[in-house]
């Protein structure tokens, strides 16, 4: 498979480097480079640096009608390199007014890191809440979603998906027919802000029956506040909130919930400092005797980013993991993290 | 009497179509004015910026989005200057017609005389490049007829039976182009800015002095899109002094610390002036960017040269 990948990629590529522009064909490459060193343990077993993905991707339209995408990606899981593909699909924006759709293997459209491939997130590493809920990377799987701008005098969209379920978030097995496929729903709105400013808030709602009969229902709020000036992104403002109920059929449902906030600044034009809280939480856990047991997993990452264009980012974070049960600190976790991006090629336009 | 019923129908269904006006939406206001010059009250042109954003760097708000998916012309200054966000919000609107290729879309750099189109390989360790030419023509009046062409014809595509209108209006605004082109002219003419050298912090201003006669000597920045480190301001500074530059324009959202420092070691005026149009898109908005950039010059002139 890897190897087939590799060919596929090549042959593509130089396809598209021949086909020029005429056939709109843009071809980039997204490399992301982290390593880690933990502070206050012995333990360094994981004190290394890696090459997290490596991503090519390629977009164009089809034809007058639709558009289409294809990417390939190799991840680093446990230190080896190994080449799948991401993303496939095939959408189009002019076949019924005011909507879009896509069909095939993509991200999906809920939340706000979800959408956003990894090497694009304003910090390191997925937060807790992102990594349980949806995996590392996001959830992806083949389906078909579409949204609609609903007619109103302010930006409002609503977007619903319904994806295989076979398998759910980032797996690399064949999964098993589910009970009831991955259904998921977002309804997005824009407000403006004083001083040039913007503010886009999600409500999202995710569900899936697995072969076990196990339901999972997400219910999530999204937001991302920006202000830019020029070429800097002034102040940004992100944070997610998910609440998950898993209900196994034989025994009783749990629920947790899971948010994180990270508010960053421009210190100059091409330089950036962040904060990530990151929240956890198992609701209603009880012990063996009934008894219910406060908990929570936190972290802060103070951020600093250099980015010297839209194209490369150098970034260091200082993490510092609590995790807390019954009111004791249970596991007390620093490390220093570092993260090293760049885009080679064609890039498209960014989403807000 | 059923065909008379029917025409009665059609008249009523048909009604709001044809007396509808053109919705068009612009990237910059300076467009957005173009079009509601020519197209007067068959159209109601709005603009996505508001002119105080650098048009370089604009984020694909949603609410862009909600304002192409119901446009029947956008235009856009084209040369890649809004690669970054444009294509982003086209793609979401659900609006066939706007989609680049498509009746409603319309690239105003088309007929352009560009300058400065790079030759031979150009690639990112250039800085931001425009590989088809500068984009900034719209600080130019004379690049602005031409331009009015291009928006004329996206208009025609909706409304052919408007032509008489278009072309009347065409013909008052080119006019009014070329009042506010004399008019500033004759202001700068004691200056003779055909022997004086001026530069500019990026090269926005390309198009606006090649208009006025102005000589520039090139840009602060010295790769496009990137902030010119303490070495290539000092390096810079000391040129533009050597070769007596007068001033030096800049766009009012560029960094004024850079800005300030260029001027403390040159000791050469910075003008920090809009380059788009701000604030309300009335009849007069053109020629009052225009005269404050000119009048910012002639003030700076004047007190220099007493």
């Amino acid at each position: 498979m890897k190897s087939l990948c590799l060919i596929l990629i090549c042959f593509v590529a130089s396809q598209g480097r021949s086909a020029g522009d005429a056939s709109g064909l843009k071809i980039s490459a997204a490399v992301d480079i982290i390593g880690s060193v933990n502070v206050n343990t012995k333990d360094s077993a994981r004190d290394r640096i890696d090459v997290r993905e490596a991503e090519i991707l390629l977009t164009g339209p089809i034809d007058h009608v639709f558009d289409g995408l294809l990417s390939f990606a190799a991840h680093s899981e446990k230190g080896i390199a190994r080449a799948e593909l991401h993303e496939a699909f095939i959408g189009s924006t002019k076949l019924i007014p005011r909507s879009q759709f896509k069909v095939g293997q993509y991200f999906l459209g809920v939340g706000r890191l979800n959408r956003f491939h990894r090497h694009e997130w304003p910090f390191i590493s997925a937060p807790k809440v992102q990594e349980k809920f949806f995996g590392a990377e996001g959830a992806l799987d083949t389906g078909l979603e579409y949204t609609v701008l609903v007619p109103t005098s302010f930006f409002l969209a609503a977007t619903l998906g319904l994806s295989n379920g076979y398998t759910y978030g980032h797996s690399h097995n064949e999964g098993e027919r589910p009970k009831v496929p991955t259904h998921y729903g977002r309804l997005a709105s824009y407000q403006a802000l004083p001083l040039g400013g913007g503010a886009e808030l999600g409500l999202n709602f995710l569900q899936r029956t697995a072969a076990d009969s196990t339901r999972m229902t997400l219910y999530g709020v999204d937001f991302a506040a920006k202000w830019r000036e020029g070429p800097a992104l002034n102040v940004l403002l992100q944070s997610e909130l998910w609440v998950r109920v898993l209900e196994p059929k034989a025994t009783r449902a749990e629920k947790a919930l899971g948010f994180y906030l990270f508010p960053q600044k421009a210190l100059t034009e091409q330089t950036y400092l962040g904060v990530l809280w990151d929240y956890y939480t198992v609701l209603e856990l009880k012990d063996v005797t009934g008894k219910h047991l406060q908990n929570n997993e936190q972290k802060f990452l103070p951020t600093l980013t250099y980015k010297a264009s839209e194209f490369s980012t150098l970034r260091l974070a200082y993490s510092l993991a609590y995790l807390a049960q019954d009111g004791h600190k249970t596991k007390n976790e620093q490390k220093i993290e570092a993260q090293a991006t760049f885009i080679i090629g064609a890039h498209p336009a960014h989403a807000f | 009497m059923r065909s008379k019923w029917i025409s009665i129908l059609s008249l009523f269904l048909l009604a709001p179509v044809c007396w509808a006006k053109i919705q068009l939406v612009s990237t910059i206001p300076d467009l957005a004015w173009l079009a509601q010059e020519i197209g007067g009250e068959q159209v109601r042109a709005k603009a996505l910026l508001k002119g105080r954003e650098n048009p370089h760097y604009v984020d694909a708000v949603p609410d862009f989005i909600r304002q192409v998916s119901d446009a029947d012309v956008v235009c856009q200054v084209g040369m890649d200057l809004e690669v970054g966000y444009l294509p982003a919000i086209l793609a979401r609107s659900g609006n066939a017609k706007i989609q680049s290729g498509g009746s409603g879309f319309c690239d105003v750099s088309k007929s352009i005389p560009v300058l400065e189109k790079p030759f031979g390989a150009i690639d990112r360790s250039m800085g931001d490049v425009h590989p088809f030419g500068n984009p900034h023509f719209y600080l130019s009046p004379t690049a602005m007829m031409f331009v009015a062409d291009e928006i004329r014809n996206a208009l025609l595509k909706v409304k052919p039976d408007q032509k008489d209108l278009f072309e009347s209006g065409i013909k008052t605004v080119k006019a009014r182009l070329q009042i506010i082109l004399t008019a500033n002219r004759d202001k700068l003419k004691t200056f003779q800015p055909e022997h004086m050298l001026v530069a500019e912090y990026h090269k926005e201003f390309v198009y606006f002095f090649n208009d006025y006669g102005f000589k520039s000597l090139g840009s602060v920045e010295e790769k496009p899109g990137v902030p010119p480190s303490i070495g290539r301001l000092s390096e810079f500074a000391l040129a533009a002094k050597k070769a007596k530059v007068r001033f030096i324009l800049a766009a009012d959202y560029h960094s004024a610390k850079n800005l300030k420092r260029f001027e403390e070691l040159s000791g050469i005026p910075v003008i920090q002036v809009p380059t788009l149009i701000q604030g309300e898109l009335g009849s007069d908005a053109y020629a009052s960017l225009q005269n404050q950039i000119v009048d910012k010059i002639v003030h700076v002139l004047t007190v220099v040269k007493k």
